[in-house]
């Protein structure tokens, strides 16, 4: 395996792994924000005054700021649905979910429990970028490169189409509602996080 | 409006691209497992679908919708044409649909809260939800020997003949309490009971055949907009359309004379106008003769006791305009008299409602196409009843259910004794915001052990429960529904599955009853599974085949069908009353304390203190709690206001908008003024409703005072909710 293959792929796992723990977290595993949090500080340094606050309470009120933010059962405070932000009337199920919906069967993949959970929850999004990428290292792996770039494109069109047309906003909304820590910093991770992919798209365009 | 990104992107991107490179990071595993998503099955081709649903609300309209879905998604929703009364349209409600169950709001999954009204909640699966009802049940049942200390309160957010699973699965665990009665109707009932012997309407759409109808105290353009077509229609026929209201409604702008009445009052109108015919030899003495008992006392009580210029002087309507509208009615055949229930609501409204089916009566109108006195029906409503009926468990403890007045909810749950009330199930219902006297039924529900609601949305009833319960929308389950106005059956067929995971109520009873059974086997009768298609045949009866002229209840996929027959009330002169006769003088109204006589009782006055009536009609967007919540009716209209009439205005020194203090005994309110010559001098108007996230609760001010009727029919008198009084001030 050639050296810069190597370090794509090295470079992939983190990524993966990172988007991983940010799937769980919106699918319910609200405790694995402070892994999240932490793995992202060893990915990416922090020198700004947004440092995250090592005061994580994994209690109670987190859980229960996690839910205000993003599960219920009162109106949401920061939607975790993509047509909350880019549906004029923020309702579910709308064509912005169904472009979510054709985005995923593109790749061959489909909600399990479709129409039942409308298709572009974080969660669900976040899920289908691990599929992407592990897709993309699996196929490095196996010195596929056309497949692997394919993948990699992929995963490109659906963060700058989807998740960076509105993931900013909904963490501002984590921000402006969050209460505790545990969710606001998880938000900050997340900005920082996708700033750092967004980067990256942009200096392969250049690179280009 | 959206916030900026919390951090600048541009100054963040120079950084970032540049410190990726040096950080260092272990591992190339790619550990995936699918969790939401799975690889999709071969791609399918694209469906529309078409769906026939029902509006279960309660609503006079009942409609019959057409649903379209596109590959799962419901897409539209219009009224079926193949209903000749909800004729391809729905109203603004109703159209709103597609987005009350794809809001955003909706309650999404099973939740507990950690300290009711604290907001603390907690997602959980709905077996913790099971095992927790279940556990308490069963705990109560040992502490106080019975299931007596569980309360169900439930009415009519979903008419569904289905959603009567939810009496059910109470039965199905024993004797337990139960809020008896219905708030907004039963004055009307039980009047039409003494009278008639039950409450039967003609079929809306024979309004056409009307040469004179009088629409007393019911707002149709807002509250049943598709008899509006109907009323039109006999307009343009060249029928006279009277209104009478305290508030020039929008019906009334539509008619050919609005008459402004002082509220609670209309029995005295009706007396006045009765007196007039009689006088002037205008009633049908041979109907009488053959149909009626008690015309001779009634004629006398009217002789002796009434006279027009008291009515006048009553109502507030000249007289001129009463003798006016008793010739016109007595002399143009056929005339119609719609009673709204509006009118009823008052400590004198059952009695003011028989004084107007005196009219219809006196002038030979009843039995008629084109005539009668409408209120309601429940001939159309003969099912089995198969969700609702179950058997109580053997040995459960307590004699029978017991009844509490659900129109003095909260107070009769504080007074609940051996043994006390401990658990709430909250179902249909929003007690928080619609009843009566809120501050009581907020105390009634910190007093629980338990309180669980099944609810769509988090309302403040939802606030202060410990476990809610996400329930579908008629869209995501079958069903079956008429209405209490017109004589149509539609299926509701289920058109989408069910969002996140919300439940029918009968899938849960059945699965709350699984777990009941796993914990004491034998603790509840209802059925653990079943089919909810298959169960919604089991509601159909013979008689309701026969009614319908059918044979299978699947025939209805085809389009809803109306009754072949009983269109026109009372058509065959068989009265169900005691006598078999139409009852001017009913014995068995004086057996429930009233007068034999529709004679008058005096409305209910305001005081010194509390100057003004306050009344809490129909919003027209929405249903009680139902519908202001939704995106489209809070863009047409998101403030409730008080309405004030200029020259009540004037005297307290209130300009339009300004900031209003309603108050009284109980509570008060805080509200923007809308002056406005619609609102009769002697009231002031507050739609009853409920706004999401405003702190407006019109029932803060309004007392349990019970209606003078209600008892015989119902269980349980209703709730004279306009005879609120209240004082104003500017703020
Ligand atoms: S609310 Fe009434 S009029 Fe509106 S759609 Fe429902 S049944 Fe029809």
């Amino acid at each position: 395996m050639p050296n810069h293959t190597f370090d794509r792929i090295t470079d992939l796992a983190k990524r993966y792994s990172l988007y991983s723990l940010f799937k769980q977290y919106y699918q319910g595993e609200w405790e694995l924000a402070r892994k999240a949090a932490a793995t992202i500080q060893q990915y990416i340094p922090v020198n700004d005054n947004l440092s995250f606050q090592q005061d994580h309470q994994l209690d109670k009120a987190a859980l229960f700021d996690y839910n205000r933010l993003f599960v219920g059962p009162g109106k949401l405070l920061a939607s975790p649905y993509e047509s909350a932000y880019r549906n004029a009337q923020g309702l579910v199920m709308q064509e912005e979910t169904l472009f979510v919906r054709q985005f995923y069967l593109q790749a061959g993949i489909e909600v399990s429990n479709k129409n039942a959970f409308p298709d572009d929850h974080l969660g669900l999004e976040f899920e289908f970028i691990c599929y992407l990428l592990a897709r993309e290292g699996e196929r490095l792996q196996a010195d596929d490169s056309s497949t692997a770039n394919h993948y990699a494109a992929l995963y490109q069109e659906f963060c700058q189409q989807h998740i960076l047309s509105w993931v900013y906003q909904h963490c501002d909304d984590i921000l402006t509602h969050g209460r505790t820590s545990l969710c606001r910093d998880t938000a900050i991770a997340l900005v920082r996080f996708l700033q750092t992919e967004e980067a990256n798209f942009l200096s392969k365009e250049e690179f280009v | 409006m959206k916030q900026k990104s919390v951090v600048s992107r541009r100054t963040f991107l120079k950084g970032a691209a540049a410190t990726v490179a040096t950080v260092s990071f272990g591992g190339t595993f790619f550990d995936f497992i699918f969790s939401g998503l799975s690889p999709a099955v071969a791609a399918e081709n694209s469906t529309v679908e078409l769906f026939r649903n029902a509006c279960p609300r309660n609503c006079y309209d009942t409609c019959a919708i057409l649903s379209t879905v596109q590959d799962g998604v419901l897409k539209k929703v219009v009224g079926d044409p193949a209903s000749t009364y909800t004729r391809g349209t729905l109203c603004a409600k109703g159209f709103s649909y597609t987005r009350s169950v794809y809001s955003p709001d909706r309650i999404k999954y099973p939740m507990r809260q950690i300290g009711r009204g604290s907001g603390n909640w907690q997602r959980i699966s709905w077996d913790e939800a099971y095992t927790e009802i279940a556990q308490n049940m069963l705990r109560l049942k040992r502490e106080y020997g019975s299931t007596l200390p569980i309360c169900l309160n439930k009415y009519s957010g979903n008419f569904d003949i289905m959603h009567y699973g939810i009496e059910g699965m109470l039965t199905s665990i024993g004797n337990t309490t139960r809020a008896t009665g219905t708030p907004c109707w039963p004055a009307g009932i039980d009047a039409q009971t003494f009278d008639f012997g039950t409450i039967v309407c003609n079929d809306p759409e024979d309004i056409v055949n009307s040469k004179y109808l009088i629409i007393w105290g019911a707002n149709p353009a807002w509250c049943s907009v598709h008899s509006m077509y109907f009323v039109k229609e006999a307009q343009q026929r060249g029928c006279k359309v009277v209104v009478i209201d305290p508030i020039l409604t929008q019906t009334a702008s539509k008619a050919d004379l609005y008459i402004q009445i002082k509220s609670s009052t209309d029995g005295a109108l009706a007396l006045g106008m009765a007196r007039y015919i009689l006088d002037h030899n205008l009633y049908d003495g041979e109907w009488l003769a053959k149909n009626s008992k008690g015309a001779e006392e009634f004629f006398s009580y009217l002789k002796n006791n009434i006279t027009l210029e008291w009515a006048a002087e009553k109502t507030g309507i000249p007289q001129h305009i009463i003798e006016m509208l008793a010739r016109e009615y007595a002399t143009t055949k056929p005339a119609n008299i719609w009673i709204g229930y509006g009118m009823q609501r008052h400590t004198n409204g059952g009695q003011n409602v028989r004084a107007i089916d005196a009219l219809a009566a006196i002038t030979g109108n009843i039995g008629k196409s084109g005539g009668g006195a409408q209120y309601a029906q429940l001939e159309t409503w003969g099912f089995k009843y198969h969700a609702m009926s179950q058997s109580k468990p053997a040995n459960s403890g307590g004699k029978e259910d017991r009844a509490i007045n659900i129109n003095n909810f909260g107070a009769e749950v504080l007074n609940a004794q051996d043994p006390p009330i401990k658990m709430l199930w909250i179902a249909c219902r929003g007690p928080m915001t619609q009843d009566p006297e809120t501050a009581v039924v907020k105390k009634a529900f910190e007093g629980m052990d338990l309180v669980v609601t099944a609810d769509l949305y988090m309302t403040p009833t939802v606030e202060m429960s410990d476990i809610v319960l996400p329930v579908t929308t008629a869209f995501e389950t079958p069903g079956v529904n008429v209405s209490y106005w017109h004589y149509w059956l539609s299926l509701n067929e289920q058109a989408i599955k069910p969002m996140y995971e919300s439940k029918n109520d009968v899938t849960i009873a059945m699965e709350l009853s699984a777990k009941l059974n796993e914990l004491e086997q034998g603790s509840c009768t209802f059925p653990t599974s079943g089919d909810l298609q298959e169960w919604v045949g089991k509601e159909f009866s013979e008689g309701i085949y026969k009614q319908f002229g059918i044979q299978d209840w699947q025939e209805l996929k085809k389009g809803p069908v109306k009754a072949k027959s009983g269109l026109i009330a009372w058509q065959d002169g068989k009265f169900r009353t005691p006598s078999g006769k139409y009852e001017l003088w009913s014995a068995e109204a004086e057996k429930y304390g009233h007068f034999p006589l529709p004679v008058y009782v005096e409305e209910m006055q305001s005081t010194d203190k509390y100057p003004l009536r306050c009344i809490t009609p129909h919003w027209k967007l929405s249903i009680h709690s139902q519908f202001q919540n939704l995106d489209w009716m809070a863009a047409v209209n998101n403030e409730p206001h008080i309405e004030i009439h200029p020259k009540v205005a004037a005297k307290y020194h209130i300009k339009d908008n300004d900031s209003v203090k309603m108050f009284n005994d109980i509570g008060y309110i805080t509200l923007p003024a809308k002056i406005t010559e619609t609102v009769s001098p002697d009231v002031v108007a507050v739609y009853e409703t409920w706004y999401k996230n405003k702190k407006f609760n019109v029932n803060y001010t309004v007392k349990a005072i019970p209606a003078d009727m209600g008892k015989k029919a119902t269980g349980a008198p209703g709730i004279a909710f306009h005879d609120n009084f209240v004082a104003i001030q500017k703020m």
